[in-house]
């Protein structure tokens, strides 16, 4: 399997490049998929918040954590669609250099956008998920009466 | 004045920095979620929240993949790797997806079990009752004429 993989990237990399557009294209329908899946996402998450405190079990710390964490996730989600958005829209962005050296032409409020929300985007993730951790290291160190597990919440 | 120019590297440093650590992360919250599953296996949370810690590993390690493809076409020129790239973020838009069917449909599955715990809770009393007042009875000597009959 791994063999296949990698001889799979291998095939990838050697292989003569057909010219194939660079980057998506907005008006393709994954675009608008992975756009709906973003909203999808965040209205799951904050869909779950509310059903935290809907059966009361913000009461227990752990879950106190992933409500941070849920709400941080939808925030990422919000700022992906916005993102993605800006990146797909970007009107002949002006790019020079080569590899690590590449700079981009902050030449309209856009362009500073595409920027800031892909800051933004890895600046939600790692808390997020530290959150998560959190809260599930709390919960299963909870003892077992007081927990919500104790409840067949 | 003149629009400045941003580099393009820190983008690229901070996303395999962040990655990495949601990869790490995520790992450590499914591992945390197993011992949650192994000390109450029929506790309908803590199985959604395994499952849920589980799209959430399998997310870390495809949003690295789809990353890497992207920048390895953006800062190194290997516009061929652009259907690998299309299929890694395929997949990232259906774990998107996996992840807020898990919580939908959790809400049904959340109610249904508590209702199944009520249920079970109700029954255990009653037959304590049962137990109890049948115990009551047999004090009472009520079982007393039945022995009468030849």
């Amino acid at each position: 399997m791994l063999f296949a993989v990698s001889a799979f990237f291998a095939l990838l990399l050697i292989s003569p490049p057909p010219a194939l557009a660079l980057g998506l294209q907005w008006p393709t329908e994954g675009s608008y998929v992975r756009q709906i899946a973003h909203l999808l996402f965040a209205a799951s998450m904050l869909f779950f918040i509310r059903e935290i405190y809907y059966t009361g079990l913000q009461r227990f710390g752990g879950f106190r954590f992933l409500v941070w964490s849920w709400g941080i996730l939808a925030l990422w989600n919000l700022n992906a669609f916005v993102g993605n958005w800006s990146e797909w829209t970007l009107s002949n962005p002006v790019i020079v250099g080569h590899g690590f050296s590449r700079q981009l032409l902050m030449s309209n409020a856009n362009t500073w956008l595409f920027y800031l929300t892909k800051i933004d985007h890895f600046l939600l993730l790692p808390p997020a998920f530290y959150l998560f951790y959190r809260g599930l290291k709390v919960l299963a160190r909870e003892p077992r009466p007081e927990g919500p597990g104790a409840e067949g919440s | 004045m003149t629009n400045p120019y941003l580099y393009l590297a820190p983008l690229w440093l901070l996303g395999y920095a962040a990655s990495l650590l949601v990869i790490l992360l995520t790992l450590m919250a499914l591992r945390e979620s197993r011992i949650l599953v192994a000390r109450d296996p029929e506790n309908a949370l803590w199985l959604f929240l395994n499952r849920l810690a589980l799209v959430f590993a399998i997310f870390g390690f495809n949003h690295i993949i789809s990353h890497g493809l992207q920048d390895l076409i953006t800062y190194w020129d290997y516009p061929h790797l652009d259907i690998a790239r299309r299929i890694f973020s395929g997949f990232d838009t259906i774990i998107y997806v996996t992840a807020a069917t898990i919580i939908f449909f959790f809400h049904r599955i959340q109610r249904l079990y508590r209702r199944m715990e009520a249920d079970h809770h109700h029954l255990e009393e009653t037959s304590h009752e049962i137990l109890a007042l049948n115990r009551e009875m047999e004090a009472l000597g009520w079982n007393a004429p039945c022995r009468r009959w030849p």
